[in-house]
């Protein structure tokens, strides 16, 4: 089940309603239900996977915090991490291994080549592993206790708002909110909606507009003019900002609903003045838990200047390679690494302050920097292989003005426009909080422009969350 | 709480009355263009009529060749002295539009007769999970009896059949998995087993290589027709018993019009184990549908293999004589409904052409001097003049025509002129491959200033052009000023 589908609009109030009407103790079995329900509405079989992932963790974390010397939980923790990257690898990474490898060892007769499994790639799978993984490595090092209830540890893998793209929760941030006896306030109702409202109009009016202008570029970036193809770099930064920002607050604004808050995955990502706060600010549960369960059991910065390069350039190669079982990917990654080294080291020898005070004229020349070297580094994310990438890169080269131009529609281009307006008032801040302060004929003035937009401007084909692919 | 939510679930249904205000004042037009072409087909349909023929491309293929072009709804309408039949025609549409689209027409319209095109294709799952269904549902959306706005969300929030290209061809795979012929002895477990098999065999060349596109064009046949229906399950099953529930309800009477289909073909390249199955599905459909009491055509075998247009894949679209036999077979299952009117033709021996202009492609392909501005009686006319000097134009063999008919052609049509500033001929024009063009040119001449007047001419046909002549007869007019030209008719005698 989308998000931006009838479906949803429908299961939302009634999970709610049911939700607030079984008593607290009970909820956990509604939510549980209503998640595995949304998750078997997009497929019936992979459903098991989840509950296969649950078990798995569910017993290791019972028997890690039954054993009082860490080192003797090793085996239940390398079985967690085995059964969940297990999964994950074969389903995600498999055929990209097997192709790499077949590629590698071409021409060679003695060695076998490997099989193509025709598979499905079950939606949302790096982000509850991630999810079950990080409940996993607490247990280990006693940061957490482990979850006896299986209902509540069950929910904390699946629960619906956040099951297929996140924001990836931690246990200890999740779990005790299943347990509150959460009541249905006016103001967590209320701010749930603006943020769902929100939150369509960013992933229905803008992504899913800008999509079929983007693609059309894609498709064949050697038929269009220069500007057409900045145009396409461009706009594929708002698409896919729009697109997953969309999903997130979509996620954030039906949990609330329930009482429950989840973290924030974004945070005006574009106004970052370096490569390292556009990663503060973006997809921010992923970037923590790289932080938390990559790149300080590295060693993080408290290590030599060569060691925290290579730990840097991991965790973003890593990242890359979480993202897509592509080369892409992993480039799109790697680049990120060197991208966030080079601006470091600038930084440092050229002892430019990474501070500036918001919307002074460094801080505006700051992000239009930043946005201009993230979206040229978005092409290596959207490309479909890395040949394709370079052609984009070969082609914008040329400076070739006579060939074909694309034109963005107007009404598209006008709401890319009102986007990045609301992007700058609602800088360090959210629609929700925003609007909760104004006057009521501005707060009914905007619902009344979302609304009207998600209607009459959505794009009708269907274009699913770029990150469901993940 | 309970007051403050019911406030705003109040607002907010105000505001959606004044959203489908503006919706429709500005933006309705524009989607309904973009989005919604199944509703603007059906919105088309007159306000009254006395017999609908709903089919999809089949209804208006036609073979380049052909003389007559005219629909099979048109075919069937002449057969009628004074019936207003009119037709609503959308490629790839099946039961399940039609039946959208009657829902609509229910609620709309006044209909007496209902005509549906039958397609055994459309039983098999590669048309009902026909990766074409995706955007037919979504064009169907306006159809729906909501207040536009709400069609519009509709659609914005894919409130319909919406799945990937990928997700279509996965659900056809799966259907065919799952579908194991029951007929005892059958060699074949599933139509993929019946397919692989033909694709291993092969069709051989006479000198025994293998025929690859007779080979692919046999395993697409048995993909095709090589399904056993089944009523109890198949989805246009029951989008036909839907309407046949809703013709009920309306008193309207039903036909349905089971097309042909290429047996011969398919018995050429895969043999009779498939014409058999194609046979016993339609003997199954006019079992099922007899004991509803539904009217059904059986056209299954009636057109021959020379017939079908598409000789390189499996279409029900028919050239000239195939429309006709149809359209014959139709109209004399209607006759029951309509006694009197019924005036069967004989269209091998029909020598009298006419043309309202309503539809572009009746004499001519494209037909680019069909306007909209003036109109005898309906919505269209032919211009001359201006940006397009000849009208649209009647073709026709001779030779097609019995001798004893071929001495004189009498052209008639309605005429109108904004002034008489005009230089309007009615051109009658004979070719040849052994004599020159010859041409006799007539002027217009009348006094009547935009109003429709009936012009006449009598012309004899030249004693050369009676054998294999090529025969063209328009209206041309050199000048910036447009005549308009209306219901022609050309009677040879």
């Amino acid at each position: 089940m989308l998000f931006n589908t009838i479906e949803f609009i429908l299961f939302l109030p009634v999970v709610v309603l049911l939700y607030y009407l079984t008593p607290s103790k009970y909820r956990w079995f509604l939510l549980l239900s209503a998640s595995y329900y949304f998750y078997m509405c997009w497929k019936l079989d992979y459903i098991l996977l989840i509950i296969a992932s649950t078990i798995t963790d569910y017993i290791c974390g019972i028997m890690m915090s039954n054993i009082s010397v860490r080192k003797k939980r090793i085996p239940w923790l390398l079985l967690s991490l085995g059964v969940n990257l297990g999964l994950l690898f074969y389903f995600k990474y498999f055929n990209f291994f097997s192709d790499s490898y077949n590629y590698l060892i071409r021409g060679s007769a003695n060695l076998e080549q490997l099989e193509y499994i025709d598979l499905l790639l079950p939606v949302g799978i790096s982000f509850y592993t991630f999810q079950t993984l990080s409940y996993s490595i607490d247990i280990y090092f006693d940061r957490i206790k482990a979850e006896t209830h299986i209902g509540y540890f069950a929910l904390y893998v699946s629960f619906f708002p956040q099951l297929v793209a996140g924001p990836i929760e931690r246990f200890d941030s999740l779990n005790p909110q299943f347990k509150e006896k959460h009541k249905l306030t006016y103001e967590n109702l209320a701010n749930g909606l603006r943020l769902i409202i929100y939150g369509l109009f960013i992933k229905m009016v803008i992504a899913d507009n800008l999509s079929p202008f983007v693609d059309k570029i894609y498709q064949d970036p050697g038929k269009y003019e220069f500007f057409t193809l900045l145009k396409g770099v461009f706009a594929y930064s708002y698409q896919i900002y729009s697109d997953f920002y969309g999903y997130s607050i979509v996620a954030i604004g039906s949990a609330m609903i329930l009482g429950i808050k989840l973290m924030d995955n974004f945070r005006t990502p574009y106004l970052a003045k370096g490569i390292g706060e556009f990663w503060q600010r973006w997809h921010i549960s992923l970037s923590t838990w790289f932080r938390d369960y990559l790149y300080f059991p590295l060693g993080g910065n408290r290590v030599s200047k060569i060691r925290w390069a290579i730990n840097i350039m991991i965790v973003f190669l890593v990242s890359g390679l979480w993202h897509g079982a592509n080369w892409t990917f992993i480039f799109w990654g790697g680049l990120y690494g060197v991208v966030y080294l080079i601006e470091h080291l600038l930084n440092k020898q050229l002892k430019i302050k990474s501070e500036a005070k918001p919307w002074s004229a460094r801080h505006i020349l700051l992000a239009i920097k930043t946005f201009i070297i993230v979206s040229f580094i978005w092409v290596f994310f959207r490309s479909q292989d890395l040949g394709s990438s370079l052609l984009y890169f070969e082609e914008l080269m040329q400076f070739n003005f006579s060939k074909e131009v694309l034109d963005l529609k107007f009404v598209t281009l006008f709401f890319v426009l009102l986007f990045i307006l609301s992007d700058i008032l609602f800088y360090n801040n959210r629609i929700d909080k925003w609007l909760q302060s104004k006057h009521w004929l501005l707060r009914w003035g905007v619902y009344s422009i979302l609304l009207f937009s998600i209607i009459v401007f959505s794009g009708v084909e269907n274009f699913p969350f770029i990150y469901f692919q993940f | 709480m309970i007051k403050k939510v019911g406030i705003r679930i109040v607002a907010v249904i105000g505001m959606f009355f004044l959203f489908n205000l503006l919706y429709v004042q500005l933006f309705f037009p524009s989607d309904l263009e973009e989005h919604g072409d199944v509703y603007l087909v059906t919105k088309e349909l007159p306000d009254s009529m006395d017999v609908v023929y709903l089919g999809e491309s089949s209804n208006k293929s036609f073979h380049e060749d052909d003389l007559d072009k005219r629909f099979i709804s048109d075919l069937i309408a002449d057969q009628f002295t004074d019936l207003k039949v009119v037709d609503l025609t959308k490629e790839a549409a099946h039961a399940g539009i039609y039946k959208k689209m009657l829902n609509w027409i229910a609620e709309n319209k006044e209909v007496k007769t209902v005509v549906v095109t039958m397609n055994m294709r459309s039983f098999n799952a590669d048309w009902i999970y026909s990766e074409l269904e995706t955007p037919l549902q979504k064009s169907a959306i306006f159809l729906n009896n909501y207040p536009p706005i709400i069609n519009r969300l509709i659609l914005s929030f894919k409130g319909y059949d919406i799945k990937t290209i990928e997700e279509r061809q996965k659900q056809v795979l799966e259907k065919w998995e799952e579908d194991i012929y029951t007929t005892p002895y059958f060699p074949f477990e599933d139509v993929r087993d019946w397919d692989r098999w033909m694709d291993y065999t092969g069709i051989k060349n006479p000198d025994g290589s293998r025929n690859v596109e007779k080979t692919q064009l046999a395993c697409h046949y048995i993909k095709t027709f090589g399904f056993e229906l089944d009523t109890l399950t198949n989805p246009r099953i029951q989008d036909f018993d839907e309407i046949i529930q809703l013709a009920k309800k309306n008193n309207w009477n039903l036909v349905f019009n089971l097309l042909a289909e290429n047996t011969e073909k398919a018995d050429k390249l895969v043999g009779d184990r498939l014409t058999q199955l194609m046979k016993r599905n339609r003997d199954i459909l006019l079992k099922y549908y007899g004991k509803k009491d539904v009217t059904i055509v059986d056209n299954l075998e009636v057109v021959p293999d020379r017939e079908f247009i598409d000789q390189d894949w499996t279409t029900e679209h028919y050239a000239e004589s195939g429309r006709k036999t149809i359209s014959r077979k139709v109209a004399a299952s209607l006759a029951k409904f309509y006694p009197d009117s019924y005036s069967p033709k004989d269209f091998d021996n029909q020598y009298e052409f006419y043309n309202d202009f309503e539809r572009e492609n009746k004499w001519e392909q494209g037909a680019r001097s069909s306007t909209d501005e003036f109109s005898f009686e309906k919505e269209k006319s032919s211009i001359a003049g201006g940006k397009f000097h000849y009208s649209v134009t009647f073709e026709y063999e001779l030779e097609r025509i019995p001798e004893s008919k071929r001495k004189e052609v009498y052209v008639s049509f309605m005429y109108l002129q904004r002034n008489q500033s005009h230089d309007a001929h009615i051109v009658f024009e004979c070719e040849s491959e052994n004599f020159p063009k010859q041409q006799l040119s007539e002027k217009i001449e009348t006094d009547k200033i935009d109003e429709w007047v009936k012009v006449e001419q009598l012309y004899r046909i030249p004693e050369g052009f009676k054998d294999f002549g090529h025969m063209k007869v328009y209206v041309h007019n050199p000048t910036e000023e447009p005549v308009y030209i209306d219901n022609m008719s050309i009677k040879f005698r």
